[in-house]
């Protein structure tokens, strides 16, 4: 709690907004643990500042054929990714590096139409695709771009799941290559009362007339929902089949206490936190028991071919909300791995991409490392987006070769105030009804129109 | 001659006075050596006569205190100074989520001794926050509609909004308590 009061109270005090001119140096991508490799892509901190070395991997996403030509949102980029040409680096007039896109390999095989292009977005700087620089076109973990699309080979970075789905693959290598220059628009649904009707306040208004790239869902509600508008899970699998990535929590009830909200935010012991991972105890018992239950559900996509973005235990910080953040940071690490032991290797589950949701605190210490942890991110509903210091702390845990999620919030942040390096958050998702009572609709607009933000209908084929 | 009749007489002179002034100061330590064991005996009177009482009743003033210099009377009876406002809010801080009934009445005081203090969100967010430790959720909801209210600019209130007032606390169909 301590850390949380000093983030508010921070927060605060700095209402305004405090810049951040940090600027991340992403040179290369190696898709392994060790944290000295980093993206392909680098972030301009200035027009006319190549960034040079920069590969896409965006050839693996091409063939939903969306936003055509690298370069169309810069001023005459010509960003030439070629899907298996690696170490090609494009520049716009501006002297941006080029990005995504180019005709690569679809995963089907198909050439694509030019996957998600990026070169000198909105003047803010090109972000490359995966592995680029340290690709070389040599093949083997190492990305070059496109390749990816076809056997997830060619992308250098894949879930910490080695068995995981393809779905699953193409999704985490989609969310590295637009990292540093794209943000995917999110939603969180409201779950337990009318879930259609938060993307429907998007689709259905004209002036915005697009739907979020990801779809928030809660595994509380899994048996809630009408019949027309579906459960989580069989939203989830609409959201995919429709072109959007879902996006799951769980609001789980403290074990052995049945699943409701307030029983996520009852009291947890020390002892609890022990028993929750021992075998035979009653908070075991029943954390298994709620587990299984997602699984069900996790599986049912799985056989569809969805992949899943997992944020289990959101919100982690020391003496948090939520039961998960009672327990010490060793604790909730065991409880961490635990879980996706038990799911991945107990009950099959394998489409899965790992976001551990930090809150507004990130604490080191409940970090369970990049082996375990394929996308990292943080919270808050402060009122002064785009939250470079919170950016600053996620990153600052989980590292700069890994994406960071703005996975809960309550204002749309402007692009134009992220990119290029004040806080170039992987997504936001802005939480259920929040759009309408937190937001002005000239806020959602003006954001949904940048050329850096990902809506649904530009989300490539990642099946 | 003369000069020796005059020393003499002084000399008786100051041993009267001495005299005089050695009977006075056995007076008075004598009368202290009795205020002293009537205090002893005052107490213990006290301490018996109190035995059949609840806890919480008054006790009633010994008389014979009241004839006690007044420098001593404050002496035995002061008062805790009461902690300010900002070490309130270092006390609630350090507690965490450790001890949230103390937690809760903490922040109550300060509350009530400083309304106006620049850190009155937070220590709202610590009434809102303890109440959920303690597992009074309702109570943690009307304190939290109350704390947007007032402080509807304030992260804080955003924060306990977001987890006290979106979500249904029980799940769809069930009954509320």
């Amino acid at each position: 709690m301590l850390d949380m009061t000093n983030h508010l109270r921070r927060l605060a005090r700095l209402r305004a907004g405090a810049g951040c001119s940090l600027v991340l140096a992403l040179t290369a991508c190696s898709g392994t643990d060790d944290d000295s490799a980093a993206f392909g892509g680098s972030t301009a901190t200035s027009a006319g500042a190549p960034s040079g070395g920069n590969l896409g991997s965006a050839g693996a996403f091409n063939a939903g054929g969306n936003r055509a030509a690298a370069g169309t949102t810069g001023s005459s980029g010509s960003a030439n990714m070629d899907g298996g040409s690696a170490g090609q680096t494009a520049q716009n007039s501006a002297g941006f590096s080029g990005t995504l896109g180019g005709a690569g390999p679809a995963p089907s095989g198909a050439s694509g139409g030019g996957g998600k292009a990026s070169g000198g977005a909105g003047g803010a700087g090109g972000r490359a695709g995966v592995g680029g620089s340290s690709a070389a076109g040599s093949g083997g973990r190492s990305a070059n771009g496109g390749a990816a699309g076809a056997s997830g080979a060619g992308c250098s970075v894949s879930p910490v799941d080695p068995d995981a789905t393809q779905p699953a693959k193409n999704l985490l290598c989609y969310l590295y290559s637009i990292f540093g220059n794209h943000v995917l628009s999110g939603q969180q649904e409201t779950s337990w009362s009318n879930p259609a009707d938060d993307i429907s306040f998007y689709t259905g208004n004209s002036s915005i007339g697009k739907a979020p790239a990801v779809l928030g869902g809660d595994f509380l509600y899994t048996g809630t929902g009408t019949a027309s508008q579906g459960t989580t899970t069989s939203r989830a699998q609409a959201y995919w089949a429709a072109g959007g990535i879902s996006m799951i929590r769980y609001h789980m009830g403290a074990p052995p206490n049945a699943d409701s909200y307030e029983n996520s935010m009852l009291g947890f012991t020390s002892t609890q936190c022990v028993n929750v991972i021992t075998a035979g105890s009653a908070e075991n018992t029943s954390f298994v028991s709620k587990l299984n239950g997602i699984a069900s559900n996790l599986q049912t996509l799985q056989t569809a071919g969805v992949p899943v973005l997992l944020a289990l235990f959101h919100e982690t910080q020391p003496s948090g909300w939520f039961w998960w953040s009672k327990c010490s940071g060793p604790q909730f690490v065991a409880l961490y791995k635990y879980t996706y032991d038990y799911l991945v290797k107990t009950k099959g589950i394998h489409n899965l991409v790992r976001l551990m949701p930090f809150s507004g605190s990130p604490d080191s210490a409940y970090y369970p490392g990049k082996a375990f942890v394929d996308v990292t991110g943080g919270d808050t509903y402060a009122t002064n987006p785009p939250f470079s210091a919170l950016y600053t702390a996620t990153r600052n845990v989980g590292g700069s070769t890994i994406p960071l999620a703005l996975h809960e919030t309550g204002v749309v942040p402007q692009p134009s105030t992220m990119f290029p390096s004040t806080a170039p958050w992987l997504l936001w998702s802005i939480w259920a009804g929040y759009e309408r009572s937190n937001n002005t609709i000239a806020n959602i607009i003006s954001a949904y129109a940048s050329p850096s933000t990902i809506t649904r209908d530009e989300v490539p084929n990642l099946k | 001659m003369m000069r020796t009749v005059v020393a003499i007489g002084a000399l008786l002179g100051l041993a009267v006075l001495l005299c005089c002034a050695f009977w006075a100061g056995s007076a008075f330590w004598t009368g202290r050596q009795t205020s002293k064991s009537t205090r002893q005996l005052l107490a213990l009177a006290t301490s018996r006569a109190s035995q059949g009482r609840a806890p919480s009743a008054p006790m009633a003033r010994p008389p014979a205190l009241a004839l006690m210099p007044a420098q001593v009377v404050v002496t035995s009876a002061r008062a805790p100074v009461p902690p300010d406002d900002a070490s309130l809010m270092r006390t609630l801080r350090a507690l965490g989520d450790s001890e949230p009934a103390r937690s809760l009445q903490l922040a109550r005081e300060a509350e009530r001794r400083f309304p106006d203090s620049l850190d009155a969100p937070e220590r709202a967010w610590y009434v809102c926050k303890s109440l959920v430790n303690l597992e009074r959720f309702y109570d943690a909801r009307e304190e939290a509609r109350r704390m947007v209210d007032e402080y509807p600019a304030s992260p804080w209130a955003a924060d306990v909004a977001r987890h006290l007032l979106t979500n249904p606390l029980e799940l769809p169909g069930d009954p509320a308590p």
